[in-house]
Formats: structure tokens, sequence, C-alpha cells
């Protein structure tokens, strides 16, 4: 059955490509995201992502690296607010809140970065 | 037919629709004991997983906690002409070059200073004493045959690794067709190409206040690196050392510096500039700087910011002054 120039087949295959591309512009959009996030990871590996855009209290955890580290959530950003390791210099990192910023516990391997949302596409020093 | 003409269309048309929106491939991982970030325009996931695992082998190369070619060296072995062999000939020539104020063969001393370590601590004299005298660029030989040490000599390429690092990774993008990335080795930043037409923001850390930056850095096709005396610290007897060792004393440089940056188009270069313009201090590293088409960003004690004169067109900052040519 012909639908003017095109059969009801081709339709529905143009269809079917147009879902799934707009499927894969969900998935890759995805990765840049727009909200503010802040990945919390233990030598390479994700331990916990936070939207920080949708915290509206100050609350802590513990993340169990080499050393146990603290971690501060609050809606000015995230930081380390207490670290198990010796030198402590992953607390003198202060809060982060911009895309881009990152903190690290060197001797513990956890690290906190900030994805998504405004500001730079990486950090020197 | 037909129909296979239609979907090929609509696929593209999709692809194309992902490509204008900006997507890019972002990954984390972790090497050299820090996190690596990589982001990609115009490659995919496997690119990233290429890249680290190319970062990782040069981990293992140049690491002397590992048991590749630096370690290899460090116990009387011979480092065969190739990649590290060319990296230690580009770190010898800086030795050279700033008249030993950049040199690999500090291991010792850091070793002496406990800076491998979680623990650093304030060694003896008589044991900085004994760290010197296996300290010496001179002690690399550079032969046909390959690289080598004598008089006990032990290198230490960590202040290259990084860079070399970013570079390793931007050369395994390119070879995949990337348009565009960006990669973080700790503080070592590499950029090629664009993001979807435009320059990628870097941001420097303020080593005052350190989820801060005390200035950005707009750029492509650019190796960015840091040294940075807040790195790896720590007090003993109410003073602070830092991890930045002067080879000429056996302690921490002490010359009003707080941190260093340096871009260029060679990543590990970018990283070993850093370091040594960080022991010459400002004025000793200009005509080095100069020599390898390398711009820079001073960070003082006292807070003010000095750049070289090529840094000026992508750079924002609050206040700085220019240097001389």
């Amino acid at each position: 059955m012909k639908t003017g120039l095109l059969k009801k087949a081709d339709l529905i295959i143009i269809a079917v490509c147009v879902i799934a591309g707009v499927m894969a512009f969900v998935l890759f959009s995805s990765s840049g995201g727009e909200g503010r996030q802040a990945v919390i990871e233990y030598r390479g590996a994700t331990v916990r992502v936070i939207d920080l855009d949708s915290v509206a209290g100050e609350y802590t955890f513990t993340v169990r690296g080499d050393f146990d580290v603290e971690i501060t959530v609050s809606p000015e950003g995230v930081r380390f607010s207490a670290s198990a390791c010796p030198d402590k210099l992953c607390v003198a990192f202060g809060t982060l809140s911009k895309r881009g910023q990152i903190a690290v516990c060197m001797p513990a391997g956890v690290s906190v970065r900030v994805r998504g949302g405004e500001g730079c596409d990486g950090m020197t020093g | 037919m037909k129909k296979i003409a239609l979907a090929v269309c609509a696929l593209c048309a999709a692809v194309i629709f992902s490509a204008c929106s900006g997507a890019y491939e972002s990954s984390v991982g972790y090497a050299m004991g820090v996190p690596v970030t990589q982001k990609l325009w115009g490659a995919g996931a496997d690119c990233a997983e290429e890249a680290l695992d190319a970062v990782l082998k040069l981990e293992d190369d140049i690491s002397y906690r590992k048991n590749g070619a630096v370690a290899l060296f460090n116990s009387g072995g011979v480092i065969p002409r190739g990649e590290i062999y060319d990296l230690i000939c580009e770190n010898y020539a800086l030795f050279i070059e700033t008249g030993g104020a950049y040199d690999i063969t500090i291991l010792p001393l850091v070793l002496a200073w406990g800076f491998d370590t979680d623990l650093p601590h304030l060694p003896e004299q008589s044991e900085i004493n004994s760290a010197l005298a296996l300290v010496g660029g001179g002690n690399i030989i550079l032969g046909e045959d390959g690289a080598y040490a004598v008089g006990g000599a032990k290198i230490d390429l960590s202040a290259a690794g990084k860079g070399a690092a970013c570079q390793k990774a931007c050369e395994i993008y390119a070879s995949h067709g990337a348009t565009g990335a960006v990669v973080t080795v700790g503080g070592s930043v590499g950029v090629m190409g664009t993001k979807n037409g435009a320059p990628f923001t870097i941001a420097v850390r303020d080593p005052f206040e350190l989820s801060q930056s005390v200035a950005l850095l707009t750029l492509t096709d650019s190796y960015i690196s840091t040294s940075g005396s807040y790195e790896k610290r720590f007090t003993a007897d109410g003073e602070e050392y830092h991890h930045l060792l002067d080879t000429s004393t056996g302690y921490p440089v002490k010359n009003g510096l707080v941190s260093v940056t340096v871009v260029c188009s060679d990543g590990a270069l970018s990283d070993m500039l850093s370091s040594a313009c960080f022991c010459l201090g400002i004025e000793s590293s200009l005509s080095v700087l100069k020599n390898h088409s390398a711009q820079a960003l001073f960070v003082r004690e006292d807070g003010k910011v000095f750049v070289t004169p090529g840094m000026v067109t992508y750079l924002e900052c609050d206040s700085y002054e220019v240097l001389p040519e």
C-alpha cells in the first residue's frame, strides 16, 4: 500500500531511525550533562555521584579508601572535610562547586570532582 | 534498496544531530597515583580505553616503583634506544640547559625526605649529604647501546611522566580521528583540536585557595603542567617543607615562588619545564622558556602573578604583570 511517494514500511523505518537518533542524542548528551554533579571516586572507580543542584542541606559521609576520608556536601558544593591520611592536604582543597574542579587525596586514593554546569574543561595544578 | 538508502539517510541525520549537540565521550581512570580524566569529541569509548592502557604502560616503564625500564636502569641495567631512552635524553638536555637545577638523578634525595611515601619527614643532615653524593646528571651515560648509570645514580622521571602521559593520550586520539579532546593526568593537561570549533578553557589552580583558580587559559593543541609547593608538604619544628628540592642544598627550593604553570607543544616538556622553572626562579627561567617556545605563569608567595608575553593572548586573570621577552 502506497502513501504518497513512500511506502508504509519506509515510514516505519524512518520513524525507528529518528527515535534511535533521539535516543542517541539523549544518551550522548548525558555524558556532558547540564546539571552539576559531584563524582567521588576511589582509584578511578566511581563510589558515589551527587546531584549538586538538588542539595538542600549539609550532610557528611565517609569513603573508605586506603585511608578513611570524610566528604561534606552542601548547597555550596562538595569538599574533603576530614581525613585519616597523614598529610591532610585534601582538606586544604576547600569547597568545589564548578565544572572541572578536582581535589585529590593521594594517600587515600580518593578524588572528588565536579562535572556538568558552567565551568572549565580541566584544571592544572 | 530504497529502504536501505532511507535508513542510511535517517541514521546520518541522527548522527549529525548528535554531533551538532556538542556531545562528547567522557571517561575517568586511575594511573600514576592520580585520576585520569578524558573527554573526546568525534571518537568513542574504545579510543579512551586505548589511551588509558597506553598511560598505564608508560607508568610501568617510567615509575621507579614498577618493574619497567627505569627500575631496570636504577638496578644497574641498560635502557635500550627507544621511547624511554629518548625521554631520558630530553631530561638530560634540560639538566645541562638549567645548569643542574633540573636533575632526574634526584631520587636518592627524594627518598631521604620520604616524599615517595605518605609520611615525608625532615632527614638528618648526614642523610642529606649521603643522598647528595649520589645526585648528578653527569652520572647518566647515554651510549650507542642505551642509557645506563654510573656512580650509583638513580633516576626519577615523575617530573616528566604526567605530561608525557597527556601527549601519549592525545596522539592516540588523533590516530582515531578525534576532532577534539582534553585529558588530565593529575595536574597535567593536554588539549587537542577543538570542542566543535571552540577552544578549551583550562583553570590554573590558585595556590592559596586550592579549590579555586587563579587564572583561566583558553587554548587549543597544547600541553599545560603546573608545579606547586602546595602539592606535597609537611611541617616540622614549626617550619613548612615542600617536595621541590634544590639539588645544590638538598633542601626544598626557597625563591619566593609557590607555583609555576607552563604551556607548550610537548607534553613531557611542559611537565619538566614547570619543575625546572620552579627551581630556577622567574629571572633565570625566561631564557629556558624562550628556547623551547614555551609560556609560563608564575605565582609568588606575595600573591603576585607574572606571565610571559606570549601567554597574554589566551589568559584571563584578575591581576598580573607581563615579564620581558
